[in-house]
């Protein structure tokens, strides 16, 4: 198969979310002797962020981005060792640590801004709800993340953003990390009151927030998303 | 003769039943609550202390639906104004429970203060449409620690309807009974003259909150009336389809029944339905969604199969202004609702999918509702009603304008009188020269400034206050007065 013809293939089961195709697809690349940063970049990097184009203009459903980024995840866990084996510039997505805050098992929030994150290339570290303050530590720092996205649906849960907020300071690990928060109480005002970075209040915010945090910032590596 | 819509046949309803069964016994529940997973233990039902997760077996599901009484009566602090849901009458409450206000004055959506709910109640005592209480919107000016307790306070001291409310933690049960004591003379009392139910929100898929539940399996034990109302997703915390949506949701009420009925059997519950979709493009529940009619049918039909009353979600909109979106969506949802025969409907008074409070849209959904209730009440056709006589009499050519009967059934209620909807001609409303939102705003403040609820006796006020200010000995003293009305 030609490089074009293996490009507009790996446009396709990227677009259809066909994950079992989209790792054929990535493993046939690299023994037919094709680059494995270009197929990353040039195939499921821009497969990935036409689906996203689609999905923001109002085009595609939630679901179809959701097994959009299932099938790139997939395609990368085939890639990745194959571009770390041969030593050349990696491709080290930033890290996100998601959790819903202690006492509050509300998910499916939470749930969307993470599949949306990592359709936009991020890699997410998700801790499930009931997140206590020494878990959502313990993962940034695990995962050298540099970001922390909380939620809270309860007025009676959101006090424990602030904890952890103020954990990450204690812990020094606050200048390295933007904080980001969410669901449905959570204001602007709050999020300025406890010294957040930023708030969002659906799916496609928190993935543009992230995004913009993201370039803001000096990165220790650039994500697929950034990529020019 | 009164209209209805019907939507499952029998078998229909019995695959759903059968399949929620199957989900309880196959699948299971977390209930997250110790207290919860001990009274399942007890009643030799497969607790996994590693997941914990239980699972029930049918027939225990069986026997504590036969223990669900069949009408539940609701009763206010003006004994007149008693509720009693599973008589077939259709009641509509307060929509509970938004974090924000709409000021329509100046369009700005800010966060609620206690005001905001004090207003809002007051407002809605003045309401036909408003059968009872449930606390609209959270005062976020209030300490989380005693803030449901400062809900109900405002409930029982700015409305003499029925108060319906959630209880968030354990620790407020102790203060809610001392409530009781005030306001009944003893708390035992509650039994026979519920004042103050509850709502209670499963996590869907399939789990409870564990300190809500808690809570409520102590006053389950006292006999307070529990609104279960299960908030599935279809698409994300239940399946897509609307059948896969109400079947998760029977199997959430069910897991209910069980525990509350295993606290105290014959503790009267209702099924409320919190289900519709999830907008798919942004991720964010969908009030105003057509699927939600069909959601509310389905569930009501199965509700009354059960034989226990059902609160439907209806009167209920994603706009975000009292404008057109809010009036279709809001009659579309409360019409079918009613139509269905849901005991209560609860929508009247928010915006923005349940988040964002607004008075001007208190009094258009009080309109919406008493249209609602017309269309309800339906017509008689007997030999009077029928009017065979009159016609012959009148004859070719006259009219029915001067006759006695039309008066008499003009005051007997046959035609519905708007009290907000324009009517007369194009020039009459150019002249008025008022918009819609002008003339709901008109209404509140009309209604504020007039209506005088009936008050609370001075002993009972403080002795609420007293207990609010053991709950929180930091809350401000003006805030406990404008809550107690102390």
């Amino acid at each position: 198969m030609d490089e074009k013809t293996m490009y507009e293939k790996i446009q396709v089961s990227v677009a259809e979310g066909d994950a079992e195709r989209a790792g054929d697809l990535a493993r046939e690349a690299i023994q037919s002797g094709l680059d494995p940063l270009q197929v990353l970049d040039n195939g499921y990097t821009r497969a990935l962020r036409t689906v996203g184009a689609r999905w923001e203009a109002g085009e595609l459903y939630l679901p179809e981005m959701i097994l959009a980024a299932e099938a790139m995840k997939v395609a990368l866990g085939v890639l990745q060792p194959e571009i770390l084996r041969r030593g050349g510039p990696t491709r080290t997505p930033i890290c996100c640590v998601l959790g819903t805050v202690r006492g509050d098992i509300h998910d499916i929030g939470k749930s969307i801004v993470g599949a949306m994150l990592e359709a936009a290339g991020f890699e997410v570290v998700d801790l499930g709800t009931d997140v206590d303050t020494a878990r959502f530590i313990s993962a940034v720092r695990e995962k050298k993340a540099s970001f922390v996205g909380m939620s809270a649906l309860l007025t009676t849960t959101m006090p424990e953003m602030k904890i952890v907020i103020d954990e990450l300071k204690e812990s020094g690990l606050r200048p390295a990390v933007r904080v980001v928060i969410g669901g449905a109480p959570v204001t602007r005002e709050y999020a300025d009151e406890i010294g957040a970075d930023g708030f969002a209040k659906d799916g496609l915010e928190a993935m543009r927030l992230f995004q913009s945090l993201a370039a803001a910032s000096p990165a220790k590596a650039a994500a697929p998303a950034r990529e020019a | 003769m009164q209209p209805s819509l019907r939507l499952m046949d029998r078998e229909a309803i019995c695959r759903v039943h059968e399949g929620a069964l199957d989900i309880l016994e196959r699948v299971g529940v977390r209930y997250g609550s110790g207290k919860a997973e001990a009274l399942l233990q007890e009643a030799g039902q497969k607790f996994d202390p590693r997941t914990r997760t239980v699972r029930i077996a049918p027939d225990l599901v069986q026997r504590c639906l036969a223990l669900l009484p069949h009408e539940v009566l609701l009763a206010a602090r003006d004994p007149r104004r008693d509720v009693v849901l599973g008589t077939g009458k259709v009641h509509a409450c307060l929509d509970g429970q938004g974090t924000f206000t709409l000021d329509a004055a100046t369009g700005v959506k800010r966060v609620s203060t206690l005001e905001d709910l004090v207003q809002a109640t007051r407002l809605s005592d003045a309401l036909e449409s408003v059968d009872y209480y449930w606390a609209p919107v959270l005062p976020g000016d209030v300490p989380d620690s005693v803030r449901t307790l400062v809900e109900a306070v405002t409930g029982f001291t700015h409305t003499s309807r029925h108060v319906q409310h959630e209880i968030r933690s354990p620790a407020h049960v102790p203060f809610l009974l001392e409530m009781f004591d005030v306001l009944l003379g003893d708390r035992r009392r509650h039994r026979d003259r519920p004042i103050f139910s509850l709502t209670v929100c499963p996590v869907s898929p399939l789990q409870h909150e564990a300190e809500m539940t808690t809570a409520c399996v102590d006053l389950a034990r006292c006999f307070v009336p529990i609104v279960l109302m299960p908030v599935a997703l279809a698409g994300a915390t239940a399946p897509v389809t609307l059948a896969g949506a109400v079947l998760q949701t029977v199997a959430e009420f069910l897991s209910g029944v069980v525990l509350y009925q295993l606290a105290q059997p014959g503790c009267p519950m209702v099924l409320g339905i919190g289900a519709t979709i999830l907008d798919m493009h942004t991720g964010l529940y969908a009030a105003g969604a057509p699927e939600l009619p069909l959601l509310n049918l389905a569930l009501t039909e199965i509700g009354h199969h059960y034989g226990v009353p059902v609160m439907a979600q209806g009167v209920v909109t994603d706009a975000k202004t009292p404008g057109v979106q809010a009036g279709y969506e809001k009659m579309a949802s409360g019409l079918t609702a009613a139509l269905a025969g849901s005991d209560v409907i609860n929508g009247l008074g928010l915006l923005d999918s349940h988040q964002l409070m607004c008075l001007e849209q208190l009094v258009i959904d009080d309109e919406i509702f008493r249209m609602i209730r017309r269309v309800v009440r339906g017509f008689e056709a007997d030999r009077e009603h029928l009017m065979l006589d009159l016609i012959g009499e009148v004859g070719i050519g006259g009219n029915f304008l001067g006759k006695r009967s039309t008066l008499k059934y003009l005051k007997a209620g046959e035609h519905f009188q708007p009290r907000f909807s324009h009517r007369g001609s194009y020039d009459s409303w150019l002249r008025r020269n008022q918009s819609e939102l002008d003339t709901a705003r008109e209404q509140v403040r009309r209604i504020l400034k007039e209506h005088g609820v009936l008050a609370l006796p001075a002993e009972a006020a403080r002795g609420l206050r007293e207990i609010l200010g053991r709950a929180d000995p930091s809350m401000p003293a003006e805030r406990l007065a404008m809550g107690s009305g102390a």
